[in-house]
């Protein structure tokens, strides 16, 4: 009897130390992969996508399909609507995110004669190189 | 929404930890050791109704005194405090509803209800047929209400959310015990369950384009918030990690592929949630149109695959003018940004129609309730009518009494009474066969003739399922039979023509001769020689062939 309830007494030590050994750091965290802080690839890639971004107006005047994923580049899209001749298109550089080969910047477009509009526009990389995946109006805009 | 930080913290110490806590357990007798799940007798000690939440009280069983058993089956990544929640979410507004119930609360107000719920919240981030998973606690809880005297002659009706769905079709298509378990059970409801796998999962195996991308801004517009690791934003991001571990969740994968579908016999009905989105995606000026994603886990023709009822609650979204919606969304969901300004779109797309809200969408919740209220209902007995609301319905042609009545579960009619009537006076003869449902409508009805006897036979009905009527014309006694199918009955050639008495069992009685419980007809015959007071009486027993009745 006394083996038994010694026996037991271990078993409930060791279970309660296993509890809290698994409870102790149940702190939150995310687990959304997020972008943590710049290293300088991701601070090439942020330039990059600056860069990117920034040329799209003259890229679409140009018919340039270049800078566009291949899922996009295959809808065969008419890109002088996309960004009416004259517009500008400011990047947030602050805005950027990335996640392996995916990463969004958000940017203001401005056509001639109409209001600012804001995007987020979300990138891939394919071939070492980032393009556009697809633009995403923001709320409000 | 269950813990999963360990997917991701320390996952291989506590793996070991685990591990090495598995092996002691199993070297203590009568330790926790897991079944498998083809074990005879399941342990039914654990298993128990649900604590009563939302303050109520004890409800009264079924009319026979029994309760009919509801068993919720939570999904992956979660556990039965899924079903308690508050239903406060709605496709269709975006104002909080005002509402202090939960399904859980409101299924356990419902008369004849006995809520059960199945925890595998431990193993909720495995394919529930490993050892120890879903599956099992599934199997021990069904198979421990169906045993359960409480429950005789009450099938169960299976709530499953998104894994739950699967498992519950498991163990009533593929489960060792599956065919018992299908008689056990009336009603199956799933909610946004993976028949076809989780798009999410196929994220990276092909599929992308807009829904990967807008998938992606809600993450990153969850990572914005104070509550980046909390709630929705959390579970999606443990979402994500589970499915891309498990890889079952993949469209065609090899444990889908092992699946069966529904089994014929079982009623289902299936519902889901999606969100779609409208004027977001696109290319600067150029607009792609809507971007479905279901509830953002399950594509809506995986939720509703199969040829059964289905309910889809649809959640709109678009960029414009939605910032005041968009703010009180969040507040719906848990989750405010801490700068309020430019709140985007896809924020609200794990709001109201996504994954873990579904047992908390009122469309949801109320088409279960409203699916087991009717579910409950098929087992309370039909009211009988009065001889005067048949003669209303013209099932009496004069003033008539009722001689007798058997109340049954007609396949298609639901709770009837199979009513025997005779003429109120003496003087007449009119004697009536007749069926009315649960509102006391006529479903069915036959014109006996000038009788003076017919009654309902015991027992109602015999072990084959068949119901027996003595008549008498005026001589002998006839027999009828009647076997319940969908839209009437068969009669077997017993049933005579209207005003006539002769048919196949004119003269004849009815008994158990080899005490088995399916009544066998004993048919006379009289070759009235010299006359038929003093002929010849012989007789030929008839049994149940289950087609028919053969000397």
């Amino acid at each position: 009897m006394r083996l038994a309830l010694a026996a037991l007494a271990v078993l409930l030590l060791a279970g309660g130390g296993l509890w809290w050994f698994l409870q102790r750091d149940r702190d939150p965290q995310p687990s959304t992969p997020v972008a943590g802080p710049s290293s300088a690839p991701d601070q090439q890639a942020r330039q990059d996508a600056v860069t990117l971004i920034s040329g799209l107006p003259a890229a679409f005047a140009a018919g340039d399909t270049a800078k566009l994923s291949t899922g996009l580049r295959a809808e065969g899209l008419d890109l002088t609507k996309a960004l009416p001749a004259g517009t500008t298109v400011e990047p947030d550089e602050n805005s950027w995110r990335r996640s392996g080969d995916l990463a969004s910047m958000d940017a203001v477009a401005t056509a001639p004669g109409e209001p600012a509009r804001s995007f987020s526009i979300v990138m891939i990389l394919e071939d070492g190189t980032w393009r556009i995946s697809g633009t995403y109006a923001r709320a409000g805009s | 929404v269950a813990d999963l930080r360990h997917l991701c913290q320390g996952r291989l110490v506590r793996r070991r930890l685990l591990a090495l806590a598995a092996a002691l357990l199993v070297t203590v007798p009568g330790g926790l050791a897991a079944t498998p799940a083809t074990a005879a007798a399941p342990d039914c000690g654990q298993v128990r109704k649900a604590a009563p939440v939302d303050e109520v009280k004890a409800v009264k069983p079924h009319a026979d005194g029994k309760y009919t058993p509801i068993i919720l089956v939570h999904g992956f990544i979660s556990n039965p405090g899924m079903w308690a929640k508050k239903t406060d979410y709605t496709a269709r507004s975006l104002d909080k509803p005002q509402v202090n119930r939960s399904i859980l609360g409101n299924l356990q107000a419902l008369p004849g209800a006995a809520v059960y719920t199945v925890d595998y919240s431990a193993t909720a981030n495995r394919w529930f047929t490993e050892p120890g998973g879903g599956g099992e606690a599934f199997l021990t809880v069904s198979d421990c209400v169906a045993r359960d005297p409480a429950h005789a002659g009450h099938p169960a009706v299976v709530v499953g959310h998104s894994m739950g769905g699967l498992i519950a079709r498991w163990a009533l298509a593929d489960a060792p015990g599956a065919g018992q378990r299908r008689k056990a059970t009336g009603l199956v409801v799933t909610v946004g369950t993976p028949y076809e796998g989780s798009w999410l999962s196929a994220l990276g195996n092909g599929v992308g384009g807009h829904a990967r991308d807008l998938l992606f801004l809600a993450e990153g517009a969850c990572a914005e918030t104070r509550f980046s690791a909390t709630g929705p934003c959390r579970w999606l991001g443990d979402a994500r990690e589970f499915l891309r571990t498990t890889q079952a969740f993949v469209p065609g994968s090899r444990e889908l592929r092992n699946l069966s579908k529904w089994p014929s016999g079982v009623r289902v009905e299936t519902l889901t949630s999606s969100a779609v989105v409208s004027g977001v995606a696109g290319l600067f000026w150029l607009n792609r149109g809507s971007v479905e994603l279901g509830d953002i886990v399950v594509g809506r023709d995986s939720a509703t695959s199969g040829d059964h009822p289905q309910k889809i609650a649809e959640c709109r979204y678009t960029a414009d003018g939605m910032r005041a919606g968009a703010n009180t969304l969040l507040e719906n969901v848990g989750m405010r940004l801490d700068s309020n300004t430019d709140i985007p779109v896809w924020l609200g797309l794990l709001g109201s129609c996504f994954h873990i809200h579904e047992a908390n969408l009122l469309e949801h919740t109320s088409e279960i309730l409203g699916a087991v209220a009717e579910e409950l209902r098929r087992y309370d007995p039909a009211p009988l009518p009065t001889p005067a609301e048949l003669r209303d319905q013209r099932a009496c042609r004069a003033e008539c009494r009722i001689t007798g009545h058997v109340a049954f579960a007609h396949p298609t009619w639901g709770q009837v009474n199979l009513i025997t009537t005779l003429a109120a006076g003496d003087d007449d003869r009119e004697a009536n066969i007749v069926v009315t449902d649960s509102s006391r409508t006529v479903r069915w009805h036959h014109f006996g003739g000038a009788w003076y006897e017919l009654s309902a036979a015991k027992p109602a009905p015999d072990r084959a399922g068949n119901y027996f009527l003595d008549y008498n014309p005026g001589r002998y006694n006839g027999v009828i039979v009647l076997r319940p199918k969908a839209g009437g009955f068969d009669d077997f050639t017993t049933l005579p023509p209207e005003d006539d008495y002769m048919a196949m069992f004119y003269y004849a009685e009815h008994r158990d001769v080899n005490g088995d419980g399916t009544l066998e007809i004993e048919k006379f015959a009289n070759d009235c020689d010299p006359s038929c007071a003093e002929g010849t009486i012989t007789s030929q027993v008839h049994r149940w062939t289950g087609r028919g009745y053969q000397p």
